[in-house]
């Protein structure tokens, strides 16, 4: 039966999230050693895996994107990092969106887009159920 | 009339309610896709069987709920999905649109038309899964499910709310006696849904036809899952047959449901579950594979009075290889049903059609689901069969046999023959009362065994002339009283006394 790599990546998630990237790399240097001990190199994906669910939990997302119809402020971008400390942050203009933006932190999607509020009051009409 | 006013206030009001905030949709992003099945990552908080939007207008149910991925099965478009896209929750349970235009129209098991004559008017939406009725819901089967099939009528009788297996290897009639039923269906105020699962269109396309010929989809509704269909498909085709049945027996009428057939249903779900990866069981059925039967068959019930009096009838029919009815799949829908009819290849080859083997049949409610008229016939019937099946065999080697032998195996003979019938000729009660009356007392005991059915054919047809009145008061009453039993036996005599010299 496969060894969960949970705890290891609860572990380096708790320990590291607030050192610097010199830190980062010489704890990394360890882990890596670690693994390689363990004869669990291969499962270095798992571990990354692990990891995003480790932060997720702890911090609430871990990789978060957003699709705007103009790129983002600086301000929006500050108040995105406030919500979603630590997390991955990946931007994208599509300007099909017409206004506003889709957000998807992991596993949760907020659509404030303008394609996206015609979409759902069409859907409505048709539906006649407002 | 409405005005125009009245059109543009209603959709001014409709915008004004409507609010365009942003919802919080969990979604997911597919990882996999093949085969029909999707395996994604996220949707931790995915219900079971919750349906899954994949986008363009494709759909999946969420079976697999692990804890790194989910794993759903894709009920439509499944070349358009692909790893990477993004799947969201729906929250809703499957459910189909339902209302009273579905009676007369083929739809597939996502109760969407599929007969060309355009979409149900006045639907709802019912869950194609639902829990069964529990036990004080439920009333006793007692009121009559008349199948039009002397063999069955007579020896098995099936009542409303029972379930009914139909058992046999191909070609033994299996369907035939499913559709005769149906037939039989019309003017007795039962709603009737055949579910076809996994079999040929041009099979399903006769069916359709022999019943618009005989009226018969005035009251018949048929979902369609062929044997081209994805094995998503023919998994959710019985539940959505059941749920429109269901729609029907909570307004309190009486429903005949077909599943035609179940094997195909067990193979379509033991194919998506190693495609899901499930551990394989005996034969590789999942290790659920009783309970996908058994919360199906068991939605088929009589409610009391209290809950609308209403009723689902089940004919599963379950095709067995090689005659061998202890077999997985069979012995579980076997130890579900409230009793089997089984029809053996041998007898369909020598003639005996339907091919009931009266011996292994049985169903479980018994007299409580016949008419008097019926029940007092059928007594005899019962017994004489039996005792001709002990000493047919020995018939046939014996040399010297005493006379009340013969006369038993001579009676059985006529009494075998008479159990035979046309396909699409559902008989009525009293008519079958009628004749079955006639062997019983040694009407037929004199007529040779090949001209017991011209026999029934031209006694019905004294009866339904000459014999009018004595026949409307048989239906009206449901038995033969002592008035009726004279004047029947009195034409009997006459009738024999002609059919025996001309």
């Amino acid at each position: 039966m496969k060894k969960s790599l949970k705890p290891l990546a609860e572990a380096i998630v708790e320990h590291l999230h607030g050192r610097t990237r010199k830190e980062i790399d010489k704890e990394m240097d360890l882990v890596i050693k670690f693994l390689a001990d363990k004869k669990l190199l291969g499962r270095v994906r798992d571990l990354e895996k692990e990891i995003g669910e480790a932060w997720k939990a702890k911090f609430g997302a871990s990789k978060v994107t957003i699709v705007s119809a103009h790129p983002l402020t600086k301000k929006a971008r500050l108040e995105i990092e406030e919500f979603a400390k630590g997390a991955e942050l990946v931007e994208r203009v599509d300007e099909r969106l017409m206004g506003g933006a889709v957000i998807r932190a992991d596993e949760r999607r907020i659509d404030g887009s303008l394609i996206g509020s015609l979409q759902r009051l069409k859907n409505a009409l048709l539906r006649n159920d407002v | 009339m409405a005005k125009k006013m009245d059109i543009i206030e209603s959709l001014r009001a409709q915008l004004d309610a409507f609010s365009a905030g942003a919802e919080v949709e969990r979604v997911g992003t597919v990882a996999s896709v093949g085969d029909g099945t999707a395996r994604m990552t996220g949707l931790s908080n995915a219900m079971s069987q919750e349906m899954l939007d994949f986008g363009s207008g494709v759909i999946g149910i969420a079976l697999n709920l692990e804890e790194q991925s989910t794993g759903a099965i894709l009920l439509s478009g499944a070349s358009t999905v692909k790893a990477g896209d993004t799947v969201r929750a729906t929250g809703k349970i499957l459910s189909i649109p339902v209302g009273d235009g579905i009676i007369g129209r083929v739809v597939d098991s996502l109760g969407q038309p599929v007969d060309g004559k355009g979409p149900i008017a006045d639907t709802t939406f019912v869950s194609v899964e639902k829990v069964a009725p529990g036990v004080m819901t439920r009333k006793s089967v007692g009121v009559p499910l008349q199948t039009g099939i002397k063999a069955i009528d007579a020896l098995i009788p099936i009542g409303r709310g029972q379930r009914e297996l139909i058992i046999g290897d191909r070609q033994t009639g299996k369907t035939a006696i499913a559709i005769d039923t149906i037939l039989n269906q019309a003017g007795q105020n039962v709603k009737c849904v055949y579910v076809a699962i996994g079999q040929k269109e041009s099979k399903v396309a006769q069916i359709r036809a022999r019943l618009e010929k005989a009226g018969a989809m005035d009251y018949t509704t048929i979902v369609l899952a062929g044997a081209s269909d994805q094995a998503a498909m023919l998994y959710i085709a019985p539940y959505t047959g059941c749920a429109i049945a269901e729609y029907f027996m909570a307004k309190g009428e009486d429903v005949l449901i077909v599943y035609d057939d179940l094997s195909k249903h067990a193979w379509a779900y033991r194919e998506i579950s190693l495609l899901l990866r499930r551990p394989p069981g005996r034969e590789a059925y999942p290790g659920d594979v009783f309970y996908l039967h058994s919360r199906l068959l068991e939605r088929s019930a009589r409610l009391n009075e209290e809950n609308g009096g209403g009723s689902i009838t089940a004919l599963p029919i379950i095709e067995t290889q090689g005659g061998d009815v202890a077999a997985y799949i069979p012995t579980n829908v076997i130890s579900i049903t409230d009793g089997q009819i089984y029809l053996e290849s041998d007898l369909f080859y020598r003639g005996q059609r339907p091919a009931l083997n009266v011996g292994l049949s049985v169903s479980r409610v018994g007299s409580a689901a016949q008419t008097k008229a019926m029940k007092n016939v059928a007594k005899s019937l019962k017994v004489d069969l039996a005792q001709f099946r002990e000493l047919e065999a020995f018939a046939q080697f014996a040399t010297d046999l005493d006379e009340a032998t013969k006369k038993q195996i001579e009676r059985g003979r006529r009494a075998m023959e008479l159990m035979k019938q046309k396909q699409y000729s559902p008989m009525h009660f009293a008519d079958q009362s009628i004749v079955i009356f006639a062997l019983n007392n040694g009407y037929l005991d004199t007529i040779p065994v090949a001209d017991v059915l011209r026999f029934e054919s031209e006694l019905l047809e004294l009866m339904h002339g000459v014999g009018a009145d004595l026949l409307k008061a048989i239906v009206e009453s449901k038995e033969v009283t002592a008035e009726s039993k004279a004047e029947l036996e009195k034409m009997l005599k006459t009738f024999v006394a002609g059919f025996t010299k001309g």
